[in-house]
């Protein structure tokens, strides 16, 4: 297997798995080819991630980035957020394999989504 | 802790305090008599079976024993039998070395839609470098090939069919002596890729009119690297590989004398054990089929229910990818493979499962757990266990939507 002790460990161990009781940026992306899907619910307030869940269906990439996000994004400022890029990500489970990029761009898309909605939603 | 430790450490502490294999499809281990047939070829006579001297003459003795037991085991004759370099070589050297030869009689070859890459890829060669035609005729929702749909594919200028006895994926026994006996009518060389078939059923030549047929010696705890094709009398046939002159110029090369005297000892334990072998591992996987569906909510059986090699399951677990249960089983020590193409570098699920028509979610979450001799009962019962964990917890991740 070509995944790093760290990505194994995030597909083990996910990290902020489940759902909250107050998002406020919440969105669901799915990969239509590969048929990965993942939930993201955040809480923020004043421009701050307070909170974060998540839920996937896919491989064990797909998992561990939205472990390794989740862990990455919590108590981080919106705009620290928007610049989360799949390099980081990457970086953050000591190297993904260049076959499963996808799994980070499905991670980081379903973020930007939330975030738009909340930032569109009438309670920002 | 830092993750490698924790793995490490979960290793440690894991009720499966040694692994279990399940991928004897994908290969099995060396039995212990085999190595000790092979380890005088390997560490002690090094001599070219082709030389002149006494120690070559022993190696050449060794190799003609090798070809009279491979030959015995397969129902042939011991000129039928060309040593190879493997499954894959096999099926190049048949299917290229029959088209290429019959290619002023006719350009169209016949297979099916589930063989192996090493029967697919030579026939998508010959389409694309060497102007053939090639008929992939489907199967059903069971992976079976209708002996009606290949003898319908057949043409006047058909010069080969190529239909495996028994799948590698989901395991499926093809009907080929109904095929052979229509090639034979026909007059039509067919090929049988048994690389899957050889070990885990008797295979007879000597009653079946198959022309070619490729095994391959590691899929049968013999040595990986080595493996034979049958060739029968008579066959129109090209070899694929040209230079000195061994095998009788048909396969050039110095022989892999240690390989094929340790292929020659396999296929003999099989010949010895062959009333008992397959009821060990059918009892075992039959175990598998019995107790996964009812434990796992969701789970759907591929392949045919009868028709199938003794020891192979194939599983899709519904909202579960097949590569998520492969890494799960991995650290609980359970050694597994996986339908899905998504480890090789493609986001499509493999061609096997496709061709059977099921949806694209459940050949991306198909689990093959093929079994061998040394598995036990109470492995069995740890996988059950275990596998029904990983699909909860997996099933647990996922949104809600998508759950079973």
């Amino acid at each position: 297997m070509e995944y790093s002790p760290t990505l194994v460990d995030h597909f083990h161990h996910p990290r902020n798995t489940g759902k909250l009781d107050d998002p406020n940026a919440v969105a669901e992306g799915e990969n239509p080819v590969c048929g990965d899907t993942v939930r993201i619910e955040m809480r923020i307030q004043d421009d701050v991630i307070t909170h974060i869940r998540w839920l996937a269906r896919g491989c064990p990439p797909a998992i561990a980035v939205a472990s390794a996000a989740s862990v990455l994004l919590e108590g981080s400022t919106l705009e620290d957020a928007r610049r989360l890029d799949s390099a980081r990500l990457a970086a953050a489970l000591d190297g993904l394999p260049a076959r499963k990029a996808h799994a980070a761009s499905l991670v980081l898309t379903t973020v930007a989504r939330a975030l738009d909605a909340y930032r569109s939603s009438p309670r920002s | 802790m830092r993750p490698v430790a924790r793995i490490r450490e979960e290793e440690r502490r894991s009720p499966l305090k040694t692994s279990i294999y399940l991928d004897h499809a994908a290969t099995t281990p060396l039995r212990a008599e085999v190595l000790q047939a092979m380890e005088p070829f390997l560490a002690g006579n090094y001599a070219n079976p082709s030389s002149i001297y006494r120690p070559a003459q022993e190696a050449r003795a060794a190799l003609d024993r090798a070809r009279d037991l491979t030959a015995a085991a397969l129902g042939a004759r011991s000129q039928e039998i060309v040593f190879t370099g493997g499954g894959t070589e096999s099926d190049n050297a048949a299917i290229k070395g029959v088209a290429l030869a019959s290619r002023d009689r006719g350009r169209h070859v016949v297979t099916s839609a589930i063989e192996h890459h090493a029967v697919l890829h030579p026939i998508e060669e010959l389409v694309e470098r060497f102007g053939f035609e090639s008929t992939i005729v489907p199967v059903d929702r069971c992976g079976l090939v209708s002996v009606e749909a290949i003898g319908a594919a057949l043409r006047d200028d058909t010069v080969l069919v190529s239909v495996m006895w028994a799948n590698n994926e989901i395991g499926t026994i093809q009907p080929v002596e109904a095929i052979a006996a229509l090639t034979k009518a026909r007059g039509i060389p067919f090929h049988v890729d048994a690389v899957q078939a050889a070990g885990a059923l008797p295979i007879d030549l000597s009653r079946v009119p198959i022309d070619l047929l490729s095994i391959s010696a590691h899929k049968f705890y013999g040595p990986k690297g080595v493996g034979a094709l049958f060739v029968r009398g008579g066959t129109l046939w090209w070899p694929l590989i040209t230079g000195g002159g061994q095998e009788r110029n048909r396969r050039a090369g110095t022989e892999n004398v240690a390989g094929m005297v340790g292929m020659a000892r396999a296929l003999e334990l099989l010949m010895e054990e062959r009333h008992t072998a397959y009821d060990h591992v059918r009892t075992l996987r039959d175990y598998l089929f019995a107790q996964i569906p009812p434990r796992i909510p969701g789970t759907r059986v591929n392949g045919h229910p009868e028709s199938r090699l003794p020891n192979n399951a194939n599983f899709s677990f519904e909202g579960v990818h097949g590569e998520s249960l492969l890494v799960a089983l991995d650290v609980a020590g359970i050694m597994a493979s996986s339908g899905s193409a998504c480890t090789s570098g493609s986001l499509e699920p493999s061609h096997v499962l496709q061709a059977l028509g099921v949806s694209h979610a459940v050949a991306q979450g198909s689990l093959r757990l093929t079994v061998g001799r040394d598995n036990t009962q109470e492995q069995m019962e740890r996988t059950v266990e275990t596998l029904a964990g990983i699909v909860e917890r997996l099933r647990g991740l996922a949104p809600v939507s998508e759950r079973a």
